[in-house]
């Protein structure tokens, strides 16, 4: 802090003793306009301040609360938001990329999550139907396929109109239904090897006891 | 000064004092009458009074040129060209000690502010503090520091080897390491375009002043945020040892040209006129032994003049009066105990001022008045009668002689002893002193000198005209 001494003009008697201290208070006072510092100055207002002069240096850490700021959209702050580790976020759209494929987006206009190779291919999960489950969509050319829950007719879905729906391993498929496993009609379940429809076969089966019975 | 009058019996009285001190600064002539051109043991103390001085006691008797002398925690201590030394009873107990004695080793030393610690160094020592019991070198302060002092709870060291003022950790004297940028410690550097080195430190009127052989510089501010040297003056000083301050506010110090006195704010004045045939003899080569001290009536000047190593003149410089005497002793160091004066010799003595006689054997003083022409240079003169006023002790002397012509009793003429007595009464007195002149002179001069305490009040001469 910039601490100086005036002298002390009380019982000056000669020319010399004039001369001196206004010679002190001179060197003093010169010193003393080029180091002010707080303990110096009782009280100063923010107008003179230059504008854009406050460095973050001169701010204290953890001195600034929010009240004090005033940003109406967060991107005025042009910054790696770096690693946020709590807190909530309402309301907005959060993409990993923007205006570019592939990326995966929250929309805050559709409640949706989606993951978007291209325009034209993407997984969505999105709530189409009231009644319904959330959905996950898959579409890739205009092909559309769902995934969803209907509990209207308890019914758990994977549909499309125009896919085909593959469930393949190389070990084995089970179905374990305690109320019956359901297909369109026997003609409808084929032989991938052969082609043959388990109606075909069936039929089959009977036109040979058939022949069996006439003998 | 009576002019002539136009009396019909051409004689008048001239009386005059003699305490304004010796005057070198201008021919003889045209000096004050109560000046004089030459002078021993005599000062102004009782001004208008001339006096003898006050003589000395030996305290105490050590060995070597006493170059430094000081109390701390109430003991004596001493330095000399072998070593530090503090006083135990009569004997002196080596605080630091070499092998060998070198006069160069001129000890500065500084206490802490609460007294506790004692700091010291000289041109060659390491910084180290001394508490009276364990001595320690603080090997981190610069080495080769010439100068101490303490200022606004920091040391200050600077050395003839470098420009730099280095400052410790505040309220630290062991810390000149540490960075904090309020209370840590730093160096600031003090350059001139004459490339000179620091002469000398001193905390003077709330700055601490480096000086330098030319140049003098003060630092202003507290921190390394606010320190800044400002080089307000272009008088610099030839002797750490001659800075000296008094009690009246005022810093001496010896520069190349003259003794100075500075005040703190208008441009140092030189004082040193009057003796400026002593100060023109420095031997500058050895001026870092000249020194100063102060019993806060005088200032006393050692020099160290012609081809002399260590001060061989003693001046005296009255701060009330602003006049200059010489004395006979050499004074090599110097310190105020209260109100008592204490010097240390080159014989390893350390007196104690004060007394009628130094050290038993009485005063021998003289001094020797300038010219007189009585205001007129016209005509010649004779000096009728002489009557001094003066208090004589018992057993002090005082002689008496006149020499006719401007520079009578040096060139031309010889002294003319008229009166002397051997005894004196202890009392003020006039002694009426017949004289009889043959040859007027325009000019006279006169030399009063004796051994012992005497006092001079004022001369009168009567005198008469001739040949006019």
């Amino acid at each position: 802090v910039a601490g100086f001494n005036l002298p002390n003009v009380d019982g000056l008697t000669s020319l010399e003793q004039v001369k001196n201290a206004v010679g002190i208070m001179v060197k003093e006072l010169s010193w003393l306009l080029q180091n002010l510092d707080t303990r110096n100055v009782n009280e100063l207002n923010a107008e003179v301040i230059v504008a854009g002069s406050v460095s973050a240096d001169k701010i204290q850490a953890k001195a600034i609360t929010a009240d004090k700021i005033d940003v109406d959209k967060l991107s005025a702050i042009s910054a790696n938001m770096g690693k946020l580790t709590s807190g909530e976020i309402f309301s907005a759209y959060i993409a990993t990329r923007e205006n570019a494929y592939p990326r995966v987006e929250l929309s805050n206009t559709s409640n949706m999550l989606g993951a978007y190779k291209s325009p034209s291919n993407s997984i969505q999960i999105y709530s189409p139907v009231e009644k319904f489950s959330p959905v996950i969509k898959f579409e890739v050319n205009g092909v559309l396929c769902y995934i969803f829950y209907n509990p209207e007719d308890n019914t758990f879905s994977m549909t499309s109109n125009s896919a085909n729906v593959n469930l393949s391993t190389q070990r084995r498929i089970q179905l374990f239904a305690q109320e019956g496993v359901y297909v369109t009609g026997w003609s409808s379940l084929k032989n991938n090897g052969t082609g043959r429809s388990m109606e075909d076969e069936l039929q089959d089966i009977y036109r040979r006891l058939k022949i069996l019975e006439g003998h | 000064m009576q002019p002539w009058t136009a009396s019909p019996d051409r004689t008048k009285p001239v009386i005059v004092t003699l305490a304004d001190g010796i005057n070198q600064s201008v021919e003889s002539i045209e000096i004050k009458d109560s000046q004089c051109t030459s002078v021993l043991n005599m000062d102004s103390f009782i001004y208008p009074t001339l006096q003898v001085r006050d003589g000395c006691t030996l305290f105490s008797q050590h060995t070597g040129y006493i170059n430094k002398i000081f109390k701390f925690s109430g003991v004596w201590y001493c330095g000399n060209g072998k070593g530090m030394y503090k006083q135990s009873g009569s004997a002196w107990v080596a605080v630091y000690e070499y092998g060998e004695i070198y006069n160069n080793r001129l000890w500065d030393a500084a206490m802490f502010f609460d007294g506790s610690q004692l700091y010291f160094l000289n041109r060659l020592l390491q910084l180290s503090k001394y508490d009276g019991t364990t001595l320690t070198t603080l090997s981190s302060a610069p080495s080769s520091s010439s100068f101490l002092t303490t200022h606004a709870n920091r040391f200050y060291l600077a050395g003839t080897n470098d420009n730099l003022l280095s400052y410790s950790g505040l309220r630290l004297a062991d810390d000149w390491t540490s960075t904090n940028k309020y209370t840590g410690t730093g160096k600031i550097t003090i350059e001139t375009a004459d490339g000179e080195r620091p002469t000398g430190l001193v905390s003077f009127a709330n700055h601490v002043i480096l000086f330098k052989k030319y140049t003098m510089h003060e630092l202003f501010g507290e921190d390394s945020t606010n320190f800044e040297m400002q080089n307000p003056y272009n008088v610099g000083c030839i002797s750490d040892r001659s800075i000296v301050q008094t009690n009246e506010g005022l810093l001496f110090f010896l520069a190349s040209d003259g003794f100075y006195v500075y005040m703190g704010g208008a441009t140092p004045t030189k004082v040193s006129d009057p003796v400026r045939n002593y100060i023109s003899k420095i031997n500058l080569e050895y001026a870092q032994h000249c020194v100063s001290g102060t019993d806060g009536r005088f200032i006393y000047l050692s020099l160290v003049t012609g081809s002399e190593t260590i001060p061989n003149v003693t001046l005296k410089y009255d701060l009330q009066r602003q006049s200059w005497w010489v004395e006979s002793y050499v004074a090599t160091s110097f310190y105020l105990d209260g109100q008592t004066l204490y010097y240390g010799t080159a014989e390893g003595r350390i007196m104690k001022v004060g007394g009628a006689n130094d050290a038993g054997v009485l005063i021998s003083w003289s001094i020797e008045t300038k010219p007189f022409s009585e205001d007129d240079e016209t005509v010649r003169k004779a000096i009728h009668k002489i009557y001094i006023v003066a208090d004589i002790e018992i057993g002090s002397t005082l002689n008496i002689s006149y020499a006719g012509g401007a520079e009578g009793g040096t060139q031309t003429s010889t002294w003319n002893q008229v009166y002397t007595t051997s005894n004196g009464t202890g009392k003020i007195q006039s002694i009426k002193i017949p004289i009889i002149v043959r040859t007027p002179e325009t000019w006279y001069r006169l030399k009063i000198n004796g051994t012992g305490k005497v006092k001079i009040h004022r001369i009168i001469r009567e005198l008469s005209r001739r040949g006019s």
